[in-house]
């Protein structure tokens, strides 16, 4: 769910010189928090991790003026410490839903949305490049007894390293993942 | 063992809720102010590997459970399992469709509804329910493939028809020699592509061995010659 921000445009101007003077290193490294904290949240089960960064955003940026005179260390830090807060104090407010729950109230929605996720998969597969989607599916297409025996196959067709392959593999999965996401958020 | 392996280790028992306190504090502490962008990475791709595994079945009844009761509790993690259960679906369905022509065994696309009856009749006598699955997923497979053909009045036979006889052509002349809108032809490419029908390069559309296959069925069954 989207929130609108506590604070003023300048204040964010003022949170991002303090992440940076250079202004686009800020908005990099902005992003690059943003997201971490994105991950450490989803990864301790909140729902909506968005919300709870903007939350942290938040903190931190009304309490710039603060912050800038008191504290000296590395901004990420800072952050970490008030994402910690914040959890806490959602893990007080929230209760965590079973899955068994979850899965049972939403059966027919699972179906709707897992037959999306597969018409968003095919669509996002022709976007890309025929060598990528063929070497996607190469990667995942693989039985259980044979899955180490494809991929060193794959890494030697390629010429490049085990270690190589899973990186390639990673990146156009992330890229699929981004794809698919749109893909949804525009058929709902 | 390698810091790296070691790093990889610590992460995947992050995940599967195997690290006590201190430590969890202390990666996660990492995972937001160590601006390596390598440990990210990392973070991420133990991530989708153990996802991968979870959803393809490839992971312990122990490691099942302990997803189940932690990582798995979060919704963003069950949007990643979709996708790769997507993915499994896909791949299930184009290796169906393949198989079609590849294994004589499997019911082919133009077998009639006789035969696939006469099959009901054996198959049904055979207590294993996964002859039964794998023609039900294959009836799937070929109804999707027929949709890619008939849908929109016919145009997916069209263009497979127009595609053998000029051998390669971009949409905008498959738009202009099939006298159809650019919107129908870019829809009916989609599905056709989709199926593995028509294969794509760089905007240029050929028919693929499959596409020739089924079209050389279809004009078998109709008794067209071209």
């Amino acid at each position: 769910m989207n929130r609108d921000p506590t604070y003023s445009a300048e204040d964010f101007q003022n949170l991002l010189r303090w992440l940076d003077a250079d202004q686009q290193r800020a908005g990099e490294k902005y992003e690059d928090i943003r997201q971490r904290l994105v991950k450490l949240f989803a990864w301790q089960h909140v729902s909506d991790p968005e919300q709870l960064v903007d939350e942290v955003i938040d903190r931190v940026t009304s309490r710039l003026c603060e912050i800038e005179k008191t504290y000296k260390g590395e901004p990420g830090v800072y952050f970490y410490a008030v994402a910690r807060n914040v959890l806490r104090e959602h893990e007080k407010q929230t209760q965590v839903v079973p899955l068994e729950d979850n899965s049972l109230v939403s059966y027919k929605q699972d179906s709707e949305n897992s037959r999306r996720a597969e018409d968003c998969l095919s669509q996002c597969l022709l976007k890309l490049p025929p060598e990528k989607r063929e070497l996607v599916l190469a990667y995942y297409s693989d039985s259980k007894e044979s899955k180490i025996e494809v991929r060193n196959k794959l890494a030697a067709q390629l010429g490049v390293t085990q270690e190589t392959l899973r990186v390639r593999i990673f990146r156009l999965r992330l890229s699929l993942e981004k794809c698919i996401e749109a893909c949804i958020k525009i058929a709902e | 063992m390698s810091q790296r392996l070691a790093e990889e280790q610590l992460i995947r028992r992050y995940f599967l809720g195997d690290l006590p306190n201190n430590e969890r504090e202390h990666i996660q502490k990492r995972l937001v102010t160590d601006h390596d962008p390598d440990l990210f990475d990392t973070f991420l791709m133990i991530e989708g590997e153990l996802l991968d595994d979870y959803a393809f079945g490839f992971i312990s009844h122990q490691d099942r459970e302990k997803l189940e009761s932690g990582l798995l509790l979060s919704p963003h993690e069950h949007r990643k399992v979709a996708f790769v259960k997507a993915l499994n679906q896909h791949l299930t369905k184009n290796k169906t469709l393949h198989s079609i022509l590849a294994e004589p065994t499997v019911v082919p696309l133009n077998r009639s509804v006789q035969s696939l009856d006469q099959n009901k009749g054996s198959d049904a006598d055979c207590t294993d329910s996964r002859v039964w699955q794998r023609l039900l997923s294959e009836a799937h497979s070929n109804r999707t493939l027929i949709q890619s053909l008939i849908d929109g009045d016919w145009i997916g036979v069209e263009i497979l028809f127009e595609l053998t006889s000029v051998a390669i052509a971009t949409r905008t002349e498959l738009s202009s020699l099939l006298e159809r809108d650019d919107l129908a032809i870019t829809d009916a490419l989609s599905r056709l592509i989709h199926n593995g029908l028509v294969e794509e390069t760089v905007g240029r559309y050929s028919c693929s061995s499959l596409g020739s296959e089924i079209l050389e069925k279809i004009q078998h069954v109709i008794g067209f010659k071209a």
